[in-house]
């Protein structure tokens, strides 16, 4: 469990994090939305301790996340960031093999636990290939891997897939969907109110915790059944939201307009 | 890929066996004496800073996400020179703790341009990029002072700092190379023990971080070392320069980028590039001791601009 409490963070005297809490329950899943600037990016590089927040605390199982050793940080904490390509011609398998770096174990086992990665995700192929040949969509696709292959509690993505083609964007939601059912909490980041449709099928609706981040300031928390859900989500972002059925998936269209 | 570092090795092995029999034919007693204490010696003193150079380029280019990161552009190497160059200057006889105080100096000067440099980098405001031009800004102020140490010495130390400064091989023996090997050797084993951080700071500096490494500490261990190293071999043989940026860039097109392979790799090329440079600078022109700092500088100027150019992002 990861809880963040009273949480702020400010940069050149803008506050960008104003008194942020939160819960992130074991196996959970939250996104957490917002509009570009909300301080969503900036949250995340707090739970990884890249952003030492000025007020507040975050305890990652009761214990404060200053405490923890790097290795055992990255053991409960995983991180995929927006703009994670990388340009080094070096082979994928490499790359995923160093995602590795908390278990201090051979390079045998870390090939083997790399390559086991991968394949779970059917990237099999890739193995070889150097990472910088490889398509925005297949490097997305390959960060995932690593974080397989790191194999912490939690996943925390910022915006993993909304620059990406439909094949390679329904793939990473495929792969989030999945790692969560097995167990691992999830909180993925994002301004795209279209991805909330292609999370989960309508059954776990009731499971994902959404977190709406504007200015610094959390404005709403609701799980995605909510019978309020889309005016909140529309007060967000200043927009009227459209909430449309199709094939078992509820999906919410933005539309042009001032939400009511 | 392992023929292919087979082959590679082969050639460092058959350029190190090769180098002392290049040029004037040797014969009898003094053929001997200018095989084992000239020439040997010299190629011993160019594996040893060849490698040096090679491998904390290769270290560089990862800490500083930058392939134009090397000693020479971020200011360790002018820092290096400039402080041996202090100490021959003014101080040519002193010796501290049986060392002579050139190497020091040199240390010092090395760790004092590297820690400001890598004070900028790890600020976190300053772009990558930035730290680059403030380690060239601070390697040209370290040249004009150099220059200006320099002016101030009288005619046969001017001569002799400026032979110096342009980077050679010769006349330091095997006692030279006895003191340089064991800071060689901490600085390699030291270097070689952070290969998985560094392979892991590939994917970029933060995503190293949420992946358990302590970049604070590698990047410390890393340029302290670094700068040890650089600077033992600056005091010895002058700035080589352009070794420790060609050596990886060699490495990384022919064996690829992994920094298992990249690190050990820009060793032995390192040391067998150099030598091979020393070799090609001894014979040249006929008779005549063209110092390895002029050859390194030659062929590695024109292929940094090259570099340079070719830049994919």
């Amino acid at each position: 469990m990861i809880s963040i409490e009273g949480v702020r963070w400010s940069r050149g005297g803008k506050d960008i994090l104003n008194g942020v809490d939160l819960t992130l329950e074991k196996a959970s899943y939250t996104v957490v939305l917002g509009p570009n600037g909300a301080g969503k990016s900036t949250l995340l590089r707090c739970l990884l301790g890249l952003n030492r927040p000025d007020q507040g605390t975050i305890r990652v199982a009761d214990r404060p996340l200053q405490e923890w050793h790097p290795r055992e940080r990255a053991g409960a904490i995983s991180w995929l960031p927006q703009h994670g390509a990388v340009r080094e011609p070096i082979p994928v398998i490499e790359l995923i093999a160093s995602a590795r770096f908390r278990f201090d174990e051979s390079r045998k086992t870390a090939l083997f636990h790399a390559r086991a990665a991968l394949n779970a995700l059917d990237l099999g192929e890739f193995e070889d290939r150097a990472v910088s040949t490889l398509s925005g969509g297949e490097n997305q696709w390959i960060q995932l891997a690593s974080l397989l292959a790191q194999d912490a509690d939690f996943w925390l993505l910022d915006e993993p897939a909304n620059h990406l083609d439909p094949t390679h964007r329904f793939g990473v939601y495929d792969i989030l969907h999945k790692q969560w059912k097995s167990g691992r909490g999830v909180v993925c980041v994002t301004h795209d109110i279209g991805l909330l449709g292609y999370l989960v099928p309508r059954e776990d609706e009731a499971r994902v915790q959404v977190v709406g981040l504007r200015d610094g300031d959390v404005v709403f928390q609701a799980t995605l059944d909510a019978p309020d859900f889309a005016e909140r989500v529309g007060s967000l972002f200043d927009v009227q939201i459209l909430p449309v059925e199709i094939d078992g998936r509820r999906h919410w269209l933005p539309q042009p307009g001032r939400s009511p | 890929m392992t023929l292919r570092a087979v082959l590679a090795m082969a050639i460092c092995v058959a350029i190190l066996c090769g180098a002392p029999f290049v040029g004037p034919p040797l014969e009898g007693e003094q053929g001997a004496f200018i095989l084992w204490q000239l020439r040997v010696p010299r190629v011993v003193m160019g594996v040893l800073v060849g490698s040096t150079l090679g491998l904390t380029g290769a270290v560089y280019q990862t800490i500083f996400a930058n392939p134009l990161a090397t000693p020479s552009t971020v200011g360790t190497t002018a820092g290096a020179a400039l402080g041996a160059l202090f100490v021959l200057v003014f101080f040519p006889t002193v010796t501290f703790i049986g060392m002579p105080i050139v190497a020091v100096a040199a240390f010092g000067g090395a760790l004092a341009v590297t820690g400001f440099i890598s004070s900028i980098a790890a600020s976190g405001r300053a772009r990558i990029n930035d730290v680059l031009l403030a380690g060239i800004a601070i390697s040209l102020a370290a040249s004009a002072l150099t220059t200006g140490v320099q002016s101030q010495a009288g005619m046969g130390a001017t001569f002799a700092s400026v032979r110096w400064a342009l980077g050679h091989l010769a006349q330091v023996g095997l006692q030279g190379a006895q003191i340089l090997a064991p800071i060689v050797a901490i600085t390699t084993i030291v270097l070689l023990t952070q290969i998985p951080a560094l392979q892991a700071m590939v994917a970029g500096e933060d995503r190293a971080h949420a992946q358990g490494v302590n970049i604070r500490r590698v990047r410390t261990i890393c340029l302290g070392v670094g700068a040890l190293g650089v600077g033992a071999c600056v005091a010895w043989c002058g700035p080589i320069a352009f070794v420790g940026l060609i050596v990886p860039h060699i490495v990384r097109l022919t064996l690829g980028a992994a920094r298992r392979v990249l690190l050990p790799a820009s060793m032995v090329f390192g040391g067998a590039f150099l030598v091979l440079c020393d070799t090609i600078g001894r014979v040249i022109v006929p008779s005549q001791d063209l110092p390895v700092g002029v050859v390194t500088a030659a062929i590695g100027a024109p292929l940094l601009v090259a570099l340079i150019v070719k830049r994919p992002d």
